[in-house]
């Protein structure tokens, strides 16, 4: 019925597609007319075009007309909306719900705190107790010891310190103890010694009437590091009884208690 | 509130994580993808997926969408090449199944007739076989086919959407008809 391997040779395909689909101005749509009148292969062609498209508007409408539109899920929008709802939302209202969706989380929390609390506190008195009856035994202890201290590093304190008193303390000593203050002039080691000690002694009788006053504890450690600091300022400053000649040495010795003893 | 906006401004506002301009955009334009994507696919599960496929492919590519082009031609340009992968998918499934590679060929794309009891057997047949025509053109006229024929898109849009001169959108568009013309002809349908 149809050529159909005919070319169009009449060089109107465009002006043929525009016409059949109607997208022509009225121009063109005459000049195609006024050929097709005469172009018999155009007119076989325009004809055969026109059963294709039949045929496909059938097919169109026969199976893709019916279909419904369909409602396409793009799981990416829903969980932006779910972000953006749960930006809006802030850390107070989070810590609102969740106490809201379980009282009972609430409460345990909560009580759980509270013996966390009680159990700290207990601790810190018990700590502090503690800490006061050591210095009470330490003070104690260094009021009958303090002597005998002395009696140990007496002789070459003295000597150092009647040689030269200014000299025989080190610029690192502490010299702002509360009875220096009050003198102006600096004590020899025993004398500062003994005034600690004192000291120590007056504040052990405070901690022990008031034990629980906590100043008095402070000003008990506080000595307690002055003492330590002074003698182990004292150990490294005092020299060795080898390094010291016997006719420098003008301390008294048991020996010559003894002869004093034995002359009366 | 959205649909007053062009496809561009909503772009723009699903661009700045508004949800509901995608879904404006989803709305005005999935009939047509699905035509489109029906036309090159000729099944209806198919068509479907491919369309979906084709959104949610927008959706995650809207950062790279230039303003230059349309969203129209954006949208289109996606399904096509959505049916492009369903096609060589499909294609490489049946391959699989069958030795003779010609016997694949004629079958790869060929929906199942849809028996309806208000149809024919001689209507059931000819539609099979427009199917069969239109399956068996190259993709860049059948895409033109069927955005004509089942988008009813005008030529200077279909230009738009294929980035193509409106002479080759024409020219493409007569030897895909006269393609059909020949296939259609040779088959009993001149008979009826």
């Amino acid at each position: 019925m149809l050529n159909n391997n005919k070319n169009s040779c009449c060089g109107f395909t465009e002006q043929m597609v525009s016409y059949f689909y109607d997208e022509t101005n009225q121009a063109e749509k005459a000049d195609f007319e006024a050929h097709l009148t005469n172009c018999s292969d155009c007119t076989d062609e325009f004809a055969g075009f026109s059963f294709v498209r039949s045929s496909l508007i059938e097919w169109r409408d026969e199976e893709f007309f019916k279909l419904e539109t369909l409602v396409f899920e793009i799981p990416m929008i829903k969980t932006i909306s779910q972000t953006v709802e749960s930006d809006s939302r802030s850390w107070f209202s989070d810590f609102r719900k969740m106490f809201s969706f379980n009282p009972m989380m609430a409460t345990a929390v909560l009580a759980a705190l509270i013996v966390c609390v009680g159990i700290v506190f207990i601790a810190i008195n018990s700590t502090n107790n503690s800490e006061v009856a050591e210095v009470d035994d330490k003070n104690s202890e260094k009021i009958v010891a303090s002597p005998t201290v002395d009696k140990t590093n007496e002789q070459p304190g003295e000597t150092i310190a009647e040689g030269n008193p200014d000299k025989s303390l080190p610029d690192k000593f502490p010299k702002s103890t509360s009875t220096e203050s009050k003198d102006s002039q600096p004590l020899p080691i025993r004398e500062k010694r003994l005034v600690m000690s004192d000291s120590v002694v007056k504040a052990s009788d405070d901690t022990k009437n008031n034990s629980e006053k906590p100043e008095t504890v402070r000003n008990i450690k506080e000595t307690n590091k002055e003492i330590k600091k002074t003698t182990a300022v004292q150990k490294q400053q005092v020299p060795n009884l080898t390094t010291i000649d016997d006719d420098e040495d003008k301390s008294v010795r048991l020996a010559d208690l003894f002869e004093e003893i034995d002359s009366k | 509130m959205t649909t007053n906006l062009t496809d561009e401004q909503l772009v723009e506002l699903a661009i700045s994580e508004n949800p509901n301009a995608f879904g404006e955009i989803v709305k005005r334009w999935e009939r047509k993808i699905f035509a489109l994507c029906f036309g090159m696919l000729s099944r209806e599960e198919e068509a479907k997926d491919a369309a979906q496929e084709t959104f949610i492919a927008a959706y995650r590519n809207l950062k790279n969408f230039r303003g230059d082009a349309k969203v129209s031609s954006w949208l289109h340009r996606i399904a096509v090449n959505q049916c492009l992968t369903t096609m060589r998918r499909a294609k490489s499934r049946q391959e699989s199944f069958l030795d003779d590679e010609d016997q694949a060929a004629e079958k790869v794309f060929i929906a199942p007739s849809r028996q309806m009891p208000s149809r024919t057997t001689e209507q059931n047949e000819r539609l099979h076989f427009v199917r069969q025509a239109v399956q068996s053109l190259p993709v860049d006229l059948r895409q033109i086919i069927v955005m004509k024929e089942f988008e009813e898109m005008t030529f200077q849009e279909i230009s738009d959407v294929l980035d193509l001169p409106l002479s080759t959108v024409k020219s493409r568009l007569y030897t895909a008809l006269k393609q059909l013309r020949m296939k259609l002809e040779r088959t009993p349908m001149e008979i009826v």
